[in-house]
This record gives structure tokens, C-alpha cells and sequence, in this order.
């Protein structure tokens, strides 16, 4: 009996710590946290984890040449990028973890703002984002797996407002990016008529 | 009542028939001079040598990193060059690159004021297996930084090689960035530990992306 009240006790700290744990790796509002990604046997493996500390320096940097840009990355607080090239050790373990990650955005309330899904195994790409409001987001989650068989996980954690979003499309070009600012200002023009 | 002194002699009167113990004359020790001697002479060796030392051997953080990464490996590496540097000396470097003149001197100059400190190791692999477990290599590495204080910013691993780069837990948004990297290829390994001063870096950025701030700081076209 008094095993079984320890254990039982055992398991609710362990539970209790567990909880406490994983919600503390998902403060901000725009975070998501997917776990470690590990590199396969000999597929490309990237990972960039950058922190409000690092963003700031790199705005400090920027904000000579790029003052739109420096203002923008200082009002971030974490990037995550994940390239994780996949082969037969990891292919079903990743896909699983990147779909597992697109389940727990949809049950969160995040807005799929992008879908691409190309046939024949092409190109399979969500983009989430946490909305703040009409105008802004919280947070950003782009989600791929391309047919060269890389999967890609990017998590950008801030207030960013849709002409921030517009601009930043604009200047590096990422087409993606240029949906969901379309999409944003599109609802907003909705919500106005 | 003494008698009074007669010229040309002076006279002395006992009245204390009982000879005077006399205090033995003091020994001069000589070791303490000597040691103080020796120590004088020695300290300079003594200070080159400490800064052969400083200068020869990596910095604990950057050295913890080469160790677990060796480990992680589990192949056996030759050391071809290690090197520490402080301000000091770089700023020495500094001063030496005004007598040089080169097209590129104003920017080598500009990215050595940006260091602040640098511990530099290269190392070649003398055996062991090439084709290590890239998964243990972030495992290990990770860690043992984490222990440090240190968390990755940036891994890379392609099949060529590993790139490793760490930076402090309680990094200052104002002050100087220190990183702690290391990159593996199949024959050699490199290790180091910088700190870096935003400013400067900032300037030596500005004047490689031109007027309209494109060009270089274009990063990539991202296309998803």
C-alpha cells in the first residue's frame, strides 16, 4: 500500500515537473517548442538558435546600413532555424516530428496562414502564425519538407506588424512571407468594410 | 666623586671589579639576501615563461570545448598551432599595421580593433576514425558547454565537415559578444574563443554593404 502511495506520489512530481518544464520552454507567446532535431548519418544538418541578447547585438550591427531592418530584429525575441537533412535513419522520425509540430499549432489557435502542397512527393509547406490583434503577430512557425529531402523548421518570436512582415518579404524575397503579409492585409480590409 | 681630567690623558675609573657579559655579535644571514637575489634575477625568466604559457595554451572555456570534441571524435589530433592572445597584444599588432601599407590595411586594422581577445587552436588528425557520430559530437559538446554556461547558437554538419558555435547564457546586449566555435573536418580541427565588439563590427559591416545597405547583406533569396 505505501509503495503504491509513493509511487503514485512519485509520479505526480515527475508528471508536475515534466508540465512545469515544457511550459517553460513555451513563455512567449510566439514560441513553440519542438524538441532537439538530431543530424542523420550524413545529411545536411543546420540549427540556429538565436536569443533576444544576440538579436540586439545583430540590430546593433545592422542599424547603421539597414535602420527598417535593425528596428525590426530588435523587436524579436528568439529565431530557431532547423535544417535537418533526411535519410532512411531519420526520414520517419522527422516527418513525424514536423506534423506532430503542425497538430500542436492548429490545437494552440494558431492561423495557417500558407499551405503549399505539391504532388508527386513536391514540396509540403505550412506557414502558422500567432495573431495579435488585427495588425500584428506574435509569432511565426514555417514549417517544410522539400522533395530534396530536407525538412525545415523556422520559429520567429516577436511582435512583428504586417508592413514589417511586407517590407522584410520584399527586401530578402521570400515569396512565403509575401502571402501571409497579404493574407494579413486582406483580413484587415475585410474587417474594415 | 670623580677626579677631574687631567690634559692629554683621559682616566678611567672602574668601580666594578666584575667583568661585563658580552652580547654575542648578531650572525648576518646570508639566505635571505640570496633567495631575495635569486628571485630577482629568476622573475623576468619567470614572467616570460608564464607568458610563453598564456600565450601557448587555449583559453578553460575554448579548451573544454577542443577536449569534448576530441572525445566525441574518439580520434587522436596533433596540435599544428595554439594561441592566445589579449588586447594587449593585439593592440600592439595594431600599432605595427600603421607602418604597413596594403590597399586592405584600413579594414585589417578596423576587424582587429572589432577582437578584443582570441584563443586560437588548430589540430590535425594523426589516427583514428574519420566518420564519427555527428550525433554525439552535438550531444557531448552541448553538454559540456551547457555546464560551462555556454549554449549553441549555430550547428552545422554537412558531410564535409561540423560547425560548432557557442555564446554565453548571461550574454550582455551591450557589451562585447564572446563565441566559443569549433570546426572538424575529416583531417583537421580548429578551436577558438573570441570576444568581439559590436561596434567596431558594425562599422566594418557598413563599409562592405555600400551606400543603399544591399549587396552583402542581401542574405540569400529565401525561397521556401
Amino acid at each position: 500500500m505505501n509503495n503504491a502511495v509513493r509511487s503514485s506520489l512519485a509520479a505526480a512530481i515527475l508528471s508536475l515537473a515534466l508540465t512545469t518544464f515544457s511550459s517553460a520552454a513555451e513563455t512567449e507567446s510566439g514560441a513553440i517548442d519542438i524538441g532537439q532535431l538530431l543530424p542523420s548519418a550524413k545529411g545536411m544538418f543546420v540549427e540556429v538558435n538565436l536569443s533576444s541578447a544576440m538579436l540586439r547585438f545583430a540590430a546593433r550591427i545592422a542599424a547603421r546600413q539597414e535602420p527598417e531592418t535593425a528596428e525590426l530584429i530588435r523587436n524579436l525575441k528568439s529565431i530557431r532555424v532547423n535544417v535537418v537533412g533526411m535519410d532512411d535513419s531519420n526520414r520517419a522520425a522527422t516527418v513525424e516530428q514536423i506534423e506532430s509540430v503542425r497538430r500542436k499549432l492548429e490545437a494552440q489557435g494558431w492561423t495557417k496562414m500558407v499551405t503549399v502542397r505539391e504532388k508527386d512527393g513536391g514540396d509540403n509547406v505550412d506557414i502558422h502564425v500567432k495573431q495579435h490583434g488585427e495588425e500584428s503577430i506574435d509569432g511565426l512557425v514555417v514549417t517544410v519538407i522539400d522533395k530534396k529531402g530536407e525538412a525545415v523548421f523556422v520559429n520567429i518570436v516577436g511582435s512583428i506588424n504586417a508592413d514589417q512582415l511586407g517590407k522584410i518579404a520584399d527586401k530578402f524575397d521570400i515569396e512565403p512571407l509575401r502571402k501571409v503579409h497579404l493574407k494579413m492585409e486582406q483580413a484587415k480590409k475585410d474587417k474594415e468594410v | 666623586m670623580t677626579p677631574p681630567p687631567v690634559s692629554g690623558f683621559k682616566i678611567q675609573v672602574f668601580t666594578n671589579m666584575n667583568p661585563t657579559p658580552q652580547t654575542p655579535v648578531p650572525r648576518r644571514r646570508v639566505w635571505p639576501w640570496a633567495l631575495l637575489g635569486s628571485g630577482i634575477c629568476l622573475t623576468p625568466f619567470l614572467v616570460l615563461g608564464l607568458a610563453a604559457v598564456s600565450y601557448l595554451t587555449l583559453d578553460r572555456d575554448v579548451a573544454v570545448l577542443r577536449r569534448h570534441v576530441m572525445d566525441a571524435t574518439n580520434a587522436h589530433w596533433s596540435t599544428k598551432v595554439q594561441v592566445s592572445v589579449g588586447r594587449i597584444t593585439l593592440g600592439a599588432i595594431g600599432q605595427g599595421l600603421r607602418f604597413v601599407h596594403h590597399q586592405d590595411i584600413a579594414d585589417a586594422r578596423l576587424a582587429l580593433s572589432a577582437v578584443r581577445h582570441a584563443s586560437v587552436g588548430v589540430y590535425e588528425r594523426k589516427a583514428g576514425e574519420a566518420d564519427w557520430s555527428r550525433e554525439q559530437l552535438f550531444v557531448e559538446t552541448d553538454r559540456a558547454m551547457q555546464k560551462r554556461g555556454w549554449t549553441r547558437l549555430v550547428g552545422v554538419a554537412n558531410h564535409k565537415e561540423t560547425v560548432l558555435i557557442y555564446v554565453p547564457d548571461d550574454m550582455k546586449e551591450d557589451g562585447p559578444v564572446e563565441l566559443c566555435l569549433a570546426v572538424v573536418n575529416g583531417k583537421e580541427m580548429v578551436v577558438a574563443s573570441t570576444t568581439v565588439d559590436a561596434g567596431a563590427l558594425g562599422e566594418l559591416v557598413a563599409r562592405h554593404t555600400g551606400e543603399d545597405g544591399k549587396g552583402h547583406l542581401r542574405f540569400a533569396k529565401l525561397k521556401l
